[in-house]
């Protein structure tokens, strides 16, 4: 097979690098809006101007198709697409984990400050009721 | 305000258990117990807060329900932070009898006595009756603290507990599972020495358990996930806790 072989028609490129160039669209936007972190935004600009070069550029795709020993171009397409699924996956497990983490531990220390507050207050509260008793 | 040492605290997870929670209050100080109590309420959607508030028990308000083992470390953490020589964990549900604290003190507070006393339903039989399936886990774990811990504990699962300073700090930062086998196991590796005293455990008359069939079904799963993670770190534990013990014997 010829590097330079097209692995889609020009209606398929045309419509997966569209599909690429609003999803990096769709990404800036949320990102402007500050719905999307630079973190998050800056995973899926990668992951989409990804797959545009990769579907843009014929050899690109041919190159990837022999390295991963996949016999034909959209078994390879198969391939990455259930890769970044899973590796997404793992990604936002671990993110997710992260974040429940740390909500709990500021939930007990919230918890813990809370009753130091209250602690406190009567404390003050007893004290002043004391002076108040002694000045009488 | 600091405790001064040798004084304990009695931790009482409590989650949706408005209809208990003074009951338990008043059962522990009719017992003579002397060590302060704090109540974790566990973010309960009953009225737990305001019981406990118009009681006048101390009390730590989770914002959230973040579950059992999360209520038992804001106790560990509690106590770390004012530094109690030893810790009681007993249910919020009245199923345990506080009277039987004094048993889990005088094995666990007597000179040379061990780091951590579990009141178990198993050592004697006290007619505790549990499902078939659920009879099955326990000897499974109780058996696996055994082979391996090194000690056969009876009752993996029980919530009343004594820890000592020690034990208490040592497992805080560990929590994965229940605080049931996966701790014991761990506790048993790092070098904690454990022990068990008999209990009896009265039926729940109010609310309902913290188990439900999925939770019972992921059990086994969650806590042999735990134990093959607390073993590494337990084996750490017990590397550097040799460690310091024979730099202090080189020293000295």
């Amino acid at each position: 097979m010829n590097l330079w072989t097209p692995a889609f028609n020009l209606g398929g490129t045309i419509v997966l690098v569209t599909i690429a160039l609003i999803g990096i669209f769709a990404s800036l936007s949320l990102l402007a809006k500050r719905k999307l972190t630079m973190a998050y935004a800056m995973v899926w600009i990668f992951a989409f101007i990804g797959l545009a070069v990769l579907v843009a550029f014929p050899p690109a795709m041919n190159l990837l198709s022999r390295v991963l020993f996949t016999p034909t171009v959209d078994g390879t397409l198969r391939l990455l697409a259930v890769s970044t699924i899973v590796g997404f996956l793992i990604f936002f497990s671990v993110k997710v984990s992260v974040l429940s983490n740390g909500t709990e531990e500021l939930a007990q220390r919230v918890g813990l400050i809370e009753y130091s507050l209250r602690e406190r207050i009567e404390n003050e509260k007893s004290t002043r009721a004391g002076s108040d008793t002694q000045a009488e | 305000m600091n405790a001064s040492p040798q004084k304990g605290l009695i931790v009482i997870p409590a989650y949706n258990e408005e209809q208990n929670i003074a009951r338990v209050l008043e059962r522990v100080r009719a017992a003579g117990n002397e060590e302060e109590i704090l109540v974790i309420n566990d973010g309960s959607k009953d009225r737990t807060r305001q019981v406990l508030e118009s009681i006048g028990a101390k009390h730590v308000n989770h914002p959230v329900n973040l579950g059992y083992v999360r209520a038992l470390q804001t106790g560990i953490r509690f106590a770390a932070e004012r530094d109690y020589e030893y810790l009681i964990f007993i249910d919020g549900d009245g199923q345990h009898d506080p009277n039987e604290i004094r048993d889990l003190k005088a094995k666990g507070l007597a000179e040379g006595g061990p780091d951590v006393v579990i009141g178990s339903r198993f050592i004697k039989d006290q007619g505790y009756k549990a499902p078939l399936g659920r009879k099955l886990g326990m000897l499974l774990f109780s058996w696996l603290t055994g082979v391996v811990g090194g000690k056969r504990i009876y009752d993996t699962t029980s919530g009343f507990k004594l820890l000592r300073r020690r034990a208490y700090a040592l497992v805080c930062e560990q929590i994965y599972g229940d605080f049931h086998a996966e701790m014991i196991i761990f506790s048993l590796i790092a070098g904690l020495r454990i022990e068990e005293v008999p209990i009896v455990v009265a039926q729940r008359e109010f609310g309902v358990s913290m188990y439900n069939w999925l939770s019972s079904l992921l059990y086994p799963v969650k806590t042999i996930l735990a134990i093959s993670v607390l073993w590494v770190q337990a084996r750490k534990e017990r590397r550097a806790f040799e460690a310091a013990a024979a730099s202090a014997r080189g020293a000295s």
